[in-house]
């Protein structure tokens, strides 16, 4: 599979499908269209990076619906909602439930094209994040449960002296374990340590013991 | 007495001598159906609360009872009339009265701008309970033009195939509704017509108690809030009379129309206010059916029927002509006295002939005319003298309506003799003496001798002019209806159709934006760029289509007629509401029929008809399951008709849904003005064909269209 973003289209009128695929095309963006929501879903893997532009008023799946499946079957891609005048109270169920953006037919291309561009900016983001948040996990699953107490304890601010006291171990011990921490978890600082950190809590979990 | 009341009364005194300086009253006719009194009490304060807002003009009440309207209006006498919808229509189509307000009833709080008639009978007449059991009954009613005290009652008894005049005991005419209520009351009566709020109100004053009477086939009848026994029909309509400048009309509805419901004025006359003049197409309706008001017509009649009209007459004459031959007998040698009495007998024909309403005239095997009656010279503005002896084709039938010339070969009148039998004409035209023409309904029949021998044809004739402008005027009405309907439709839709043309525009919008960037950055190979552009223009033609397609649909236009092919009407309007389904998520399946004949009419009222099914439908089925939500049209050939049937899988249609389905005003939707339906079947009616509503066995109910297929196109093909 490709890593290069791809601007999905999903919009059961031909011309607007294909229309789409010309403006993406003239501003250099990768395009893939599909005639409904069920055949996007069955193509779309959580790997594939880019944004998604789709149609509120389709037969079978509608736009939000379609913005639900694609979120269970665990995609965070970003999502723009394309409707017609006067889908308000639906606008704003959409934005309550997190859809990234919402464009009002008829539109301006430019306007659409902003909104794409910033979709496609917020995924890069969400991935690199992502793979910044996996590479840290990589490495907090080295440590040791012993190593572990002592990065809680340093984290919290606790000197070594504290830390000894507190798990019962010799100050000589504490050092060790907190060289082979900083070491294993590739921080050059005590702070870049801490960020790591909460980079891990961000993610709604408590740090595994 | 407040000065404010004093003055007037100052200024009067002060003004004696300048009396003739103020303007005269500006009348109001208002019909006295719970008498005199009541009406000027009620509506003495409407004339007040109008001279207050219309300064310099005094409005006063002028009480008519049901008889005395129509000469008041005919005579000028009064400058505005206030009757029931039923007088209102016949005034309308006579005296060429025009609404400019209908009133707004009021009941527990509510306002309403409908009304009906009640049956209603003793408590204790429990025998009394469905309109079949009036037979053999007595009835007491307002007046035989009352609407809502006797004629709608009638219409439903009519459909019930009871003939008030022939299966009841008897009808008192009251002439008010207190009156009916008494004679119920007392036992005079066994049975009651009155309007609808009439028994409400008479239990609010106390008059009556609410368990002394019991309605007769109470219907329910949606959230209207009275009870009722007949369909609804609008209100009473405020209305001018010709004579009354447009001017004075216009500044007295707007004054009207901003009476508060709650004003003094109101309330004394028990209502709420006034609100835009109504449809009062159901009032037609109902005349038409009973054959009443404008629309009274004996059908096709013959000399049969002009003797079976002056039975009386013709028999006091044969029984002259008996006596005289019984003299003759007996004093055959007073040749004189016998002479006399021959001639006598002649006279009498002649009073006879002189009696008769409609025009009669001899014709002789050669087309010469032997004798008219005045009711003819009358009619033709030519004198007897100037007509007998003289063709009678040449006269007064040398034309057709058209102008063109119409061939002595071709004249029903000398068929009659030629072929020995009786023709009856209804869309032919006569000429008068000063070469106008007017519309004319005629019957001739052969005069035969002793022996069977032709010897001329009679020709009983009537000027319809008045029954054909009403029936001109019901045309157009419709025409009128259909269009603002249609517009209606259109409104209900306006969020769908915008939908429909955004997505071309938004085609349009994304393609040019390709190519002004491909321009820019310098991709600006030719062939890209011509192909998007092709594509813009396509949709371009496509928003066009759109737009063409709702302009066709809302276009007032005069009503035209050619062959239509229905199957392209289906394809048409499915496109419209495709919109509309799509967002109900409904499928729409179209099963039509390989070559339909095709049937005459105007295209743009069948499409109408066949775009409110079909919405209907789709309204039908909303509630179902999203997946199973289906309207099937679908087109069929059956042997000389074409039939169209919209079928859904909805609820179906429960009993008094059916029956109340084609009534106007009756809607179980919340929006919409209920009026679908009834405008549906009146414009096929109108196209000679049937529209019926039936619930399927399995599920969903279905709309059926029949026309007759156009007699030409199937012949040739």
């Amino acid at each position: 599979m490709s890593r290069e973003p791809t601007v999905f289209v999903v919009d059961d009128d031909a011309a607007v499908r294909d229309s789409l695929r010309w403006l993406m095309d003239s501003v250099g963006l990768r395009v893939a269209a599909y005639p409904s929501g069920e055949a996007f879903l069955e193509a779309i893997t959580p790997d594939r990076p880019g944004c998604l532009v789709v149609d509120l008023r389709m037969p079978g799946l509608d736009g939000l619906e379609v913005y639900q499946r694609l979120r269970e079957k665990g995609c965070g891609l970003p999502v723009i909602i394309v409707s017609g005048h006067g889908d308000v109270p639906v606008a704003v169920r959409a934005l309550k439930s997190g859809v990234a953006d919402f464009v009002e037919k008829p539109y301006s291309d430019q306007e659409l094209l902003d909104c794409v561009k910033e979709a496609l900016r917020r995924d890069t983001e969400q991935r690199v994040h992502k793979v910044r948040h996996e590479e840290i996990a990589t490495r907090f699953g080295t440590l040791t449960p012993r190593e572990r107490d002592v990065l809680h304890l340093v984290v919290e601010g606790l000197a070594n002296k504290a830390i000894s006291a507190n798990l019962g171990i010799s100050l000589k011990t504490v050092e060790t374990h907190r060289a082979r921490v900083m070491e294993k978890m590739a921080a050059g600082s005590v702070s870049e340590l801490v960020r790591m950190a909460m980079i891990i809590e961000n993610q709604g979990k408590p740090l595994p013991y | 007495m407040t000065l404010t009341r004093c003055l007037p009364l100052l200024l009067a005194c002060l003004g004696g001598s300048l009396a003739a300086a103020e303007p005269l009253p500006i009348t109001i006719g208002v019909l006295s159906h719970r008498g005199d009194e009541a009406t000027v009490r009620n509506w003495g304060p409407t004339a007040d609360y109008l001279s207050s807002q219309l300064r310099g003009i005094r409005f006063e009440v002028l009480p008519l009872e049901f008889q005395a309207v129509e000469p008041a209006v005919a005579e000028g006498r009064i400058d505005f009339v206030l009757v029931n919808s039923g007088m209102y229509v016949d005034l309308e189509v006579g005296h060429g009265v025009t609404r400019i307000a209908t009133l707004n009833n009021r009941h527990a709080g509510r306002s309403y701008n409908t009304f009906g008639g009640v049956l209603f009978t003793r408590a204790d007449r429990g025998d009394l309970t469905a309109l079949a059991s009036l037979r053999g009954q007595r009835l007491a009613a307002v007046n035989r033009v009352s609407l809502g005290g006797f004629q709608m009652q009638w219409r439903e008894m009519h459909a019930h195939g009871i003939d008030p005049w022939r299966d009841l005991a008897g009808i008192d005419f009251a002439n008010t509704h207190d009156a009916v209520v008494r004679r119920v009351l007392d036992g005079r009566a066994d049975v009651g017509a009155v309007r609808t709020n009439i028994l409400e109100r008479m239990v609010e004053d106390g008059t009556i108690d609410a368990d002394d009477v019991r309605i007769i086939a109470p219907r329910p009848a949606g959230d209207f809030p009275l009870r009722i026994s007949t369909r609804l029909y609008p209100e009473w309509p405020f209305a001018k009379t010709r004579g009354t400048p447009n001017e004075l009309a216009q500044r007295v509805a707007v004054a009207l129309l901003q009476m508060p419901p709650d004003h003094p004025a109101a309330l004394s006359g028990h209502h709420a206010g006034w609100t835009v003049p109504l449809d009062y197409q159901p009032v037609h309706e109902l005349f038409q059916d009973l054959g009443i008001g404008p629309y009274s017509q004996p059908g096709p009649f013959t000399f049969g029927d002009v003797l079976d009209k002056y039975r009386g007459i013709f028999i006091a004459g044969g029984l002259m002509l008996l006596v005289v031959l019984g003299m003759s007998a007996r004093i055959i040698h007073l040749n004189t006295q016998l002479e006399r009495a021959k001639s006598g007998i002649e006279r009498r024909f002649e009073l006879i002939l002189d009696a008769v309403g409609d025009g009669v005239s001899g014709v002789d095997t050669d087309g010469m005319i032997t004798f008219v009656n005045p009711e003819m010279e009358r009619l033709t503005g030519w004198s007897a003298d100037e007509l007998i002896g003289r063709p009678q084709h040449d006269l007064l039938h040398h034309s057709r309506a058209d102008g063109t010339p119409y061939p002595r070969s071709e004249c029903p009148v000398g068929a009659t003799f030629r072929e020995n039998r009786a023709h009856h004409v209804d869309d032919e035209v006569f000429w008068r003496k000063d070469g106008t023409s007017f519309p004319v309904e005629y019957a001739s029949s052969p005069i035969r001798d002793r022996e069977g021998a032709v010897l001329g044809a009679v020709v009983v004739c009537r000027d319809v002019t008045a029954r054909k402008a009403a029936e001109e005027a019901q045309r157009r009405h419709v025409t009128e209806m259909a269009h603002v309907a249609r517009l209606s439709t259109m409104g209900e839709m306006a969020s769908q159709i915008a939908h429909e043309l955004n997505q071309p525009l938004a085609a349009i919008t994304n393609y040019t934006g390709a190519c002004v960037r491909r321009l820019q950055v310098g991709r600006d190979d030719p062939g890209p760029i011509l192909e998007a552009l092709q594509l813009v223009s396509a949709q371009a033609h496509r928003a066009a289509q759109i737009v063409r397609r709702i302009r066709d649909f809302i276009r007032k236009q005069e009503p035209g007629r050619g062959p239509i092919d229905l199957n392209d009407l289906v394809r048409q309007t499915s496109l419209l509401v495709a919109p509309e389904a799509r967002a109900n998520r409904v499928g729409i399946v179209l099963d039509l029929a390989d070559g339909l004949p095709a049937v005459v009419g105007d295209g743009v009222e069948l499409e109408q008809v066949i775009m409110n099914l079909v919405r209907n439908a789709i309204d039908a089925v909303s509630h179902n399951p999203r997946n199973a939500r289906r309207v099937t049209v679908r087109t069929a050939n059956e042997g000389g008709n074409v039939h169209l049937s919209v079928v859904d899988n909805g609820p179906g249609m429960d009993e008094s849904t059916l029956r109340e389905a084609f009534t106007p005003f009756y809607t179980t939707k919340v929006s919409g003005m209920g009026l679908g339906l009834a405008l549906s079947r009146r414009i096929v009616e109108a196209h000679g064909g049937r529209l019926w509503a039936e619930t399927n066995p399995d599920e969903g109910a279905t709309l059926s269209v029949r026309l007759p297929a156009d007699q030409e196109k199937r012949d040739v093909a």
